[in-house]
C-alpha cells in the first residue's frame, strides 16, 4: 500500500517535473478553481437553501405584497441572495479564461528552452531538445484540460444559479 | 702683405709635416727645410734597421708555427686511428645489443602478448581513472599507472609481478567502488574559491554530495568542487536525506550522463536563470511590459484596498438605521431622507441620479487595469515580431547555416511573449477581483437602496399604526 502510494506520488512529481514550473502554477490555479466550484455547489445545497427558506417564510408572513414598497423589499431580498450566490462566480470564470493563457505561457517558456539548447548544441541533438518540447506541450495540454473542465462546471453552476434565482422570484410573486 | 701670407702658409705646412712625422722625431723641431730633409733621411735609416729586426723575428715565428702544425698533424692522425678503433667497438657493441635484444625477445616470446594486453588495458583505465570520482577518494592511482605503462612499454625494463598485482587491485577497486555508496572526509572547493573540509557522500561513480551540494570532479584539479548552480530543491532535499541516512533504501537523483556521469549537472552552470534570461533577452519592449505590469498591479492593489474600506462602511450602513455621509449607500439614503414627501416615481429618479453620481468613483481605474491586461499580450506579440525581424536580418547577413545565431534571436522574440502573458494573467485576475468588489457595492446601491428605504418607511408606518 505504502509503495503503491510512493509510486503514485513519483508518477505525479515526474509528470510535474517534465512539465516545468508553469505546470505547478496551472495546478495551483486548477486547485483554487475547483475548490471554489465545489464550495459553490456546497453553498447551493446548504446555506443558500436555508436562506431561501427563511426569505420565503418572511415573504409569506407579509400581509402586503403588492405595493411599491413591498416590490422594493422583494427586490432587495432577491438581490441579497443573488449577491451571496454569485459572489465567487467572476473569479471562477476568470480562472477558466486564464488557464489556456497559462498553457500558452508554458508553451513559450518550453520553446525558449528548446531554442536555448539549440543555441548551445547547434541543433544537432534532438534528444537534448526533447526536454524543452515536453515542457512546451504538457502545460498547453494541462491548460486546455483545465479550461474545458472549468467551462462545463462554471456554465452548469451559472445556469443552476440563474434557475434558482428565477424560481425564488416566482415563489415570491 | 702678400709675403706674410706665404710665410704663414709655409709655417702651417711645416706644422702639418711635424704632426705627420713620428713622435720621437717631433721632439726635434726642424729649423728650416734642409734640416727637415736631413732629419727625414736619418729617420729612414733608423726605420730600415727596425724593419730588419722585425723580419728576423717573423722568420723565427714562422719556424715555430710550422713546428706546431707538424705536431697537430701527427695528433690528428693519432685521433683518427683512435676513432676507427672506437667505431669498431661501437659496431661490435651494437651488434651485441641487437643480439641481446633478440635473445630477450626470444625469451619473452610468450610474455609479449601479455604485456601488450596489459598496456592496452592500463591505458583504458588511465583514462577512466582520470575523471573518476573514486580517484578523488583514492589519489595517486594515476601516478602509479603512468609509471606502470611506461615500464610495460619499455624494451629494457621488466615489470614485476607485484606491480601487475597492484594494477589488478586498482581495477578491482574501481569496480567495487562503482557499486558502493560511501562517506569520507576530504577537501572540497567552494564556488567562492575557498576550500573546506567536508563529509562527502559518493554514490558509485555517478555523483558526490557534500552538505546537500552536488560536487564535480576534474582530474586536473585533483579535488572535488561544489557545482556553482545546484539542481532543483527536491533533488537537493533527497540528497540531504541520503547524507543523513544510516541504513535502508533512499531515493536520490543521480546523473549518469557522460563518460563518468555528471555532465548534465555540469551543464547546469551554463543554463541561465529566469532572471538572467529576462535581463538578457527582453529588450526595450520587454522592460516596458514589466513597467506597465508593475503599475497595473500597484493600481489594482490600491483600488482593492480602497474598495475593501468602502465595502466595510457600506456593510455597516446596511445594518445601521442612521444614514452616514461617509459611504456611497449612506449618501444615497440621505437623498431619500432629505425628500420625505415626494411620490415614488420622483424618489426613484432622484435615487437613480444619486447612484449614478456614486458609480464613477467606485469604478475608477478599472478600465485602466482592463486595458493593460489586454495590451500586455499585444506588446508581447510586438516584441515577438521585432525579434523575428532581427532574426531574419541576421539570416540575410550570416545566412541560415548557423542555427545558434538564429536561436538567440528567437529566444529573444519568445521572451517578450512570455513577459506579456506573465503580466496579463495577474492583471486579469486582479481586474476581476477589483471589479467584483466594486460590482458588489454598485449592486447594493442599485438593488438594495430602494429596498432599505421602503423597509424604513414600512417600519415607521407600522410604528405609527402600532
Amino acid at each position: 500500500m505504502y509503495f503503491a502510494l510512493l509510486d503514485l506520488s513519483d508518477a505525479i512529481t515526474d509528470f510535474m517535473n517534465r512539465g516545468g514550473p508553469v505546470l505547478w502554477v496551472i495546478g495551483m490555479l486548477l486547485l483554487v478553481k475547483w475548490s471554489l466550484i465545489f464550495e459553490r455547489v456546497w453553498y447551493l445545497h446548504s446555506t443558500h437553501a436555508k436562506k431561501v427558506k427563511q426569505t420565503l417564510a418572511v415573504w409569506a408572513g407579509r400581509s402586503d405584497t403588492r405595493s411599491w414598497r413591498a416590490q422594493q423589499i422583494r427586490n432587495m431580498m432577491v438581490s441579497e441572495i443573488s449577491l451571496d450566490l454569485k459572489s465567487t462566480m467572476p473569479i471562477i470564470e476568470t480562472l477558466v479564461v486564464v488557464c489556456p493563457l497559462l498553457g500558452l505561457m508554458g508553451t513559450v517558456t518550453g520553446m525558449i528552452e528548446v531554442f536555448y539548447v539549440m543555441a548551445l548544441t547547434g541543433g544537432g541533438d534532438a534528444k537534448s531538445m526533447a526536454g524543452g518540447v515536453s515542457k512546451a506541450t504538457i502545460p498547453t495540454m494541462a491548460g486546455m484540460v483545465g479550461a474545458l473542465s472549468g467551462i462545463f462546471a462554471s456554465n452548469w453552476l451559472k445556469s443552476r444559479i440563474d434557475r434558482d434565482l428565477e424560481l425564488l422570484e416566482d415563489h415570491m410573486a | 702683405m702678400k709675403k706674410n701670407i706665404i710665410k704663414l702658409a709655409g709655417i702651417s705646412l711645416t706644422g702639418v709635416f711635424l704632426a705627420v712625422s713620428t713622435q720621437a722625431f717631433a721632439q726635434q723641431p726642424a729649423a728650416n727645410l734642409s734640416e727637415l730633409l736631413r732629419n727625414v733621411e736619418e729617420n729612414r735609416v733608423v726605420e730600415s734597421q727596425e724593419a730588419r729586426e722585425r723580419e728576423q723575428r717573423f722568420q723565427q715565428q714562422v719556424n715555430q708555427q710550422e713546428q706546431i702544425l707538424e705536431e697537430t698533424r701527427t695528433r690528428i692522425s693519432e685521433e683518427e686511428a683512435e676513432n676507427t678503433r672506437l667505431e669498431g667497438v661501437f659496431d661490435e657493441n651494437r651488434q651485441r645489443l641487437a643480439d641481446a635484444r633478440a635473445q630477450l625477445r626470444e625469451v619473452r616470446a610468450n610474455l609479449n602478448e601479455l604485456l601488450g594486453t596489459i598496456q592496452g588495458v592500463a591505458g583504458d583505465f588511465r583514462s577512466i581513472f582520470d575523471n573518476s570520482l573514486v580517484s578523488a577518494q583514492y589519489p595517486g592511482r594515476n601516478e602509479f599507472l603512468d609509471s606502470f605503462i611506461e615500464r610495460v612499454a619499455s624494451d629494457t625494463e621488466q615489470v614485476r609481478v607485484d606491480e601487475i598485482e597492484r594494477f589488478w587491485f586498482y581495477m578491482q577497486q574501481e569496480l567495487v567502488e562503482s557499486g558502493r555508496v560511501v562517506q569520507y572526509d576530504d577537501i572540497v572547493g567552494l564556488p567562492s574559491g575557498e576550500q573546506e573540509n567536508r563529509t562527502i557522500t559518493r554514490i558509485g561513480t555517478f555523483n558526490s554530495i557534500a552538505d546537500g551540494d552536488y560536487l564535480s570532479y576534474n582530474g586536473a584539479v585533483g579535488h572535488l568542487q561544489v557545482l556553482p548552480r545546484q539542481p532543483g530543491a527536491d533533488v537537493v532535499g533527497r540528497a540531504q536525506a541520503l547524507e543523513s541516512a544510516q541504513s535502508g533504501i533512499y531515493k536520490v537523483g543521480i546523473d549518469p550522463t557522460g563518460a563518468q556521469g555528471g555532465s548534465l549537472m555540469a551543464n547546469l552552470i551554463n543554463f541561465p536563470t529566469p532572471a538572467e534570461q529576462v535581463r538578457q533577452n527582453s529588450g526595450v519592449i520587454g522592460f516596458t511590459i514589466i513597467g506597465v505590469g508593475v503599475i497595473a498591479v500597484l493600481v489594482a492593489l490600491i483600488r482593492s484596498f480602497m474598495l475593501t474600506l468602502v465595502a466595510a462602511k457600506v456593510n455597516s450602513q446596511v445594518k445601521s438605521d442612521k444614514a452616514n455621509k461617509n459611504n456611497p449607500l449612506g449618501r444615497v439614503l440621505l437623498v431619500a431622507e432629505s425628500n420625505p414627501n415626494v411620490d415614488t416615481e420622483t424618489l426613484e429618479l432622484k435615487l437613480g441620479e444619486a447612484i449614478l453620481q456614486e458609480t464613477p468613483a467606485l469604478e475608477r481605474f478599472l478600465t485602466f487595469i482592463k486595458i493593460i491586461s489586454a495590451i500586455a499580450p499585444l506588446m508581447g506579440l510586438l516584441g515577438t515580431v521585432t525579434g523575428m525581424i532581427q532574426v531574419f536580418q541576421q539570416i540575410t547577413v550570416y545566412g541560415a547555416g548557423d542555427p545558434t545565431i538564429m536561436a538567440g534571436g528567437i529566444s529573444m522574440a519568445l521572451m517578450t511573449t512570455v513577459l506579456g502573458i506573465t503580466v496579463a494573467i495577474p492583471t486579469i485576475l486582479m481586474h476581476t477581483w477589483v471589479k467584483s468588489k466594486s460590482d458588489r457595492i454598485i449592486h447594493i446601491l442599485e438593488e438594495q437602496a430602494t429596498g432599505i428605504i421602503a423597509r424604513k418607511a414600512e417600519a415607521s408606518i407600522n410604528k405609527a399604526q402600532g
